[in-house]
């Protein structure tokens, strides 16, 4: 990846101290304007209350660990995808399977659902993303129809569409991001830059900018510019595997769960964490994290079968929820944020729904 | 594969070990036997909870967590791995046979510690541990002789030792399968997914000096931005502030989403108040783009908003029709005494007509930017003071609270709503269109009217934006 043209008087050891001094250089500038933190500016906003969220719908109907899911615009249709190659396109409020496919491979671990709602996308093992146009036509075959889009070394992890049904952002196990063309399966341009598989990623919900931040087990979350292929912003500070990665609403921070077993927050102007979600009670990694629709909650799911809410600005844990059998590998909330959605390795997805019961006043 | 966060676990179990600050053991009686270092499972969950300040729900899963992984084990016989909130006893587990040690649990250990197992006490052995035996049996028949071998020498020098230290030897062993071959239906906590790889020699050098050289912003007016964002969404959010009329997740009631559909005539008022937020929220509302669509073409510059939509179609769309999309935008928007000219700079004029020439999805970047700017600089201002916002906003409507029935099982199937699938949408909207395509009549005086339009915007040329 990045050991091309290595000269005759540069060797691994030099480019590593190369690199070690320059990302200290890094730190320093970015400490310099580092003037307060997120909680102290988060002081005069009103602390949480308590949360009361059930288990609204239970999906069951995979035979395997659930990995991935996605959420359809509409908001209540759900994709999911699962170990033993099926992907299951539901709507989640009635909680009918309106679409079933099973895949050529196993361990689908990335899913996602088109924009226009009339197609979703999936890979894996097979090492392809594939999208398959959705029908109700009962002579067709689904499978038939389906479009292998990308093509990779190694697992898909993660999979995305563009601002269209035409375009595909996915991630990989040999350690690339890619850009493609769905009617032609051409390679629209690489993101090469990370030192291990690529995890997770997420497009950037910014008004002109085509940016999208990934995760890999490289303990770094990378942000690129989808235009020119380059990397422009890049974060080292968790500890482990960064297994999701998501967008602030406003598109100037992002969230990350890791392995270590914390969830991060990093400012994208500031460019660097101002954030760690963590506790001594919480000693199993994060799988995924997504944010509620003003920002405000972050929720991640864990490999110790829970899932933790946490108050983004304060830097607490709101909140944590059971139910699950087995680790949560996925989840995500809802488009219109009334929801949210979570899959785990006991083979089922659960709908969950909440209100905040009651908000304490400080007294100042 | 090895077991990520051992180093956690480990850290809290010696904690749990500290003879200080750590739970409380003693020797206990179990049948007549004296098994020293015994604790309880409240004892243990107490210690949790206290330590770590959690509830007790939460404590009972964290306790269940390093029990199923190994790290304690039960002394009374279980037929899985869980934390008893009783008098339950339990011990700290031997190192020996932590999950983090990195020797596999091999089949002849496995087949062994069956076999010795039989041997104690025939007919023990459970179901699942029958059929793995049997299993192995098939699969290594050639090394059985050596496993029943082994299986009675162990039994053999086992039962030479003290009653205490042969009972804690057994429940360790017997522990310690549970975790490396689980009985089903529980959690294989061994199971770590998919091999992922790290080469360590792989060298990034993205530090440089670019990067170096970034554009920072203090803390304080990023973080400042967060926050405000936060607070200024917090009525939009179901999750935090409920929504109106109700929640369709908790009240089973789907007028919620009814009132929101994408393109409804009559918008809510806090839809209509997102679009003030910022120029981003009116033009990805579907609803609101449109009202601003109708606001720009009393303005006479509704081509700004087509020429920026016919710019995400470009950037965005299939890679086969770029040329012919670029062409098209060209001819509509840009060329001299184009039909739907846009205003823009002689410079960005002419980058985008060079570009042209050698036609990408992001040909029109510049000149999208420029036009996007103008937008939001100053068309949108002015729609938020137009008589149509103003229409918009009054008319927008604020939905009562749904009165949730008591006594109708919202659990039921039954009351779940149906809605159509996008796909039946689509071929609904497609049959439509095609529909209207062959009404020929209608189409020719709708033809008719765009044509004198056109006539009168060409004679007003300095209303234009």
């Amino acid at each position: 990846m990045a050991t091309e043209g290595l000269q005759e008087n540069e060797t691994l050891a030099s480019l590593k101290n190369e690199s070690e001094s320059l990302k200290n250089k890094l730190e320093e500038e970015r400490a310099k304007l580092h003037d307060v933190e997120l909680h102290q500016v988060a002081d005069r906003v009103e602390a949480l209350g308590q949360f009361v969220m059930k288990t609204r719908r239970t999906l069951k109907g995979h035979g395997n660990k659930v990995l991935c899911m996605d959420w359809c615009k509409d908001k209540r249709r759900i994709v999911s995808s699962s170990q033993d190659g099926k992907v299951i396109v539901w709507d989640a409020f009635t909680t009918n399977k309106e679409h079933a496919v099973t895949m050529p491979c196993t361990w689908v671990m990335a899913c996602a659902y088109a924009p226009s709602g009339c197609a979703v996308a999936c890979g894996g093992l097979d090492n392809k993303c594939s999208v398959y146009p959705l029908t109700f036509d009962k002579n067709e075959n689904m499978a038939a129809k389906k479009k292998s889009v990308a093509m990779h070394t190694n697992y898909l992890s993660a999979c995305s569409f563009t601002n269209s049904d035409m375009q595909i952002l996915t991630a990989s196990g040999d350690g690339t991001c890619a850009l493609w063309d769905v009617e032609s399966g051409q390679l629209l341009q690489s993101f090469h830059g990370h030192a291990a598989d690529v995890l997770c990623l997420d497009l950037a919900p910014s008004e002109t900018g085509n940016t999208f931040v990934s995760g890999g087990c490289d303990k770094k979350a990378m942000v690129w510019d989808m235009r020119s292929g380059q990397c422009i912003q890049s974060f080292e500070t968790h500890e482990s595997d960064i297994n999701s990665v998501r967008y602030y609403p406003s598109g100037d921070a992002f969230a990350s769960g890791s392995d270590d077993a914390s969830c991060r927050l990093y400012d994208l102007r500031a460019d660097r964490e101002v954030a760690i979600y963590s506790k001594e009670s919480i000693i199993f990694g994060a799988s995924s994290v997504d944010f509620s629709l003003s920002g405000r909650l972050l929720f991640a799911g864990y490999n110790d079968y829970t899932i933790n809410v946490w108050d983004v600005l304060k830097g607490t844990r709101v909140s944590i929820l059971f139910g699950h059998e087995n680790r949560v590998s996925t989840l995500r909330v809802s488009p219109d944020g009334t929801a949210f959605c979570s899959g785990s390795w006991d083979h089922t997805l659960r709908v969950s729904a909440g209100v905040l019961v009651s908000v304490h006043i400080l007294k100042t | 594969m090895f077991f990520k966060n051992g180093h956690f676990i480990e850290a809290l179990v010696m904690e749990m070990q500290d003879p200080n600050a750590g739970i409380k053991m003693q020797t206990q009686r179990l049948v007549i036997t004296a098994i020293p270092h015994a604790m309880t499972g409240s004892d243990i969950l107490a210690w949790l909870m206290n330590r770590l300040q959690i509830s007790d729900e939460e404590a009972q899963n964290l306790g269940n967590q390093v029990v199923q992984h190994g790290y304690i084990y039960p002394l009374q016989e279980p037929k899985n791995l869980l934390l008893r909130p009783d008098g339950s006893l339990y011990r700290f587990q031997t190192p020996y046979f932590w999950p983090t040690q990195h020797w596999p649990a091999e089949e002849t250990d496995y087949a062994i510690y069956l076999a010795k197992k039989n041997i104690r006490k025939k007919g023990i052995l459970e179901d699942y541990e029958k059929e793995n035996y049997n299993a192995l049996n098939k699969k290594i028949n050639h090394k059985w002789d050596f496993i029943v071998m082994q299986a009675k020498e162990q039994y053999r020098a086992g039962k030479e030792r003290k009653k205490g230290d042969r009972f804690v030897f057994e429940c360790q062993e017997r522990a310690y399968w549970l975790v490396h071959r689980p009985p089903p239906g529980v959690p294989d906590v061994l199971d770590y997914g998919l091999n992922r790889f790290t080469d360590p020699n792989i060298v990034q050098i993205i530090f440089n000096q670019q990067s170096l050289m970034r554009s920072r912003v203090k803390s304080s007016v990023s973080l400042g931005g967060i926050v405000k964002y936060s607070e200024q969404y917090l009525k939009h959010d179901p999750i935090m502030s409920g929504c109106l009329p109700s929640n369709p997740w908790l009240t089973d009631d789907t007028k919620f989403w009814e009132l929101n559909m994408p393109l409804v005539e009559t918008p809510t008022k806090l839809r209509v108040e997102r679009w003030t937020f910022n120029f981003r929220e009116l033009i990805r509302d579907p609803r609101g783009r449109q009202d601003f669509q109708l606001f720009l073409r009393k303005e006479f510059s509704g081509e700004n908003l087509g020429f920026w939509e016919a710019c995400e179609d470009l950037k965005y769309g299939d890679q086969s029709k770029v040329k012919e999309k670029a062409e098209e935008v060209y001819k509509t928007f840009l060329a001299p005494g184009a039909r739907r000219w846009i205003n823009i700079d002689g410079k960005t004029m002419d980058i985008t007509v060079k570009g042209l020439q050698n036609p990408h999805r992001y040909v029109l970047d510049a000149a999208q930017t420029h036009i996007y700017m103008l937008m939001k600089k100053d068309s949108y201002g002015r729609y938020m003071k137009s008589p149509i916002f103003k229409e918009t906003m009054n008319k927008a409507i604020v939905p009562e609270v749904t009165k949730v029935n008591e006594s109708k099982f919202t659990f039921s199937k039954r009351y779940w709503k149906s809605s159509p699938s996008p796909v039946i949408l689509r071929q609904q909207e497609e049959e439509a269109k095609a529909k209207a395509a062959t009404n020929a009549p209608m189409d020719i005086t709708q033809v008719m009217s765009k044509l004198d339009r056109r006539n009168q915007l060409k004679q007003e040329p300095e209303k234009k934006a």
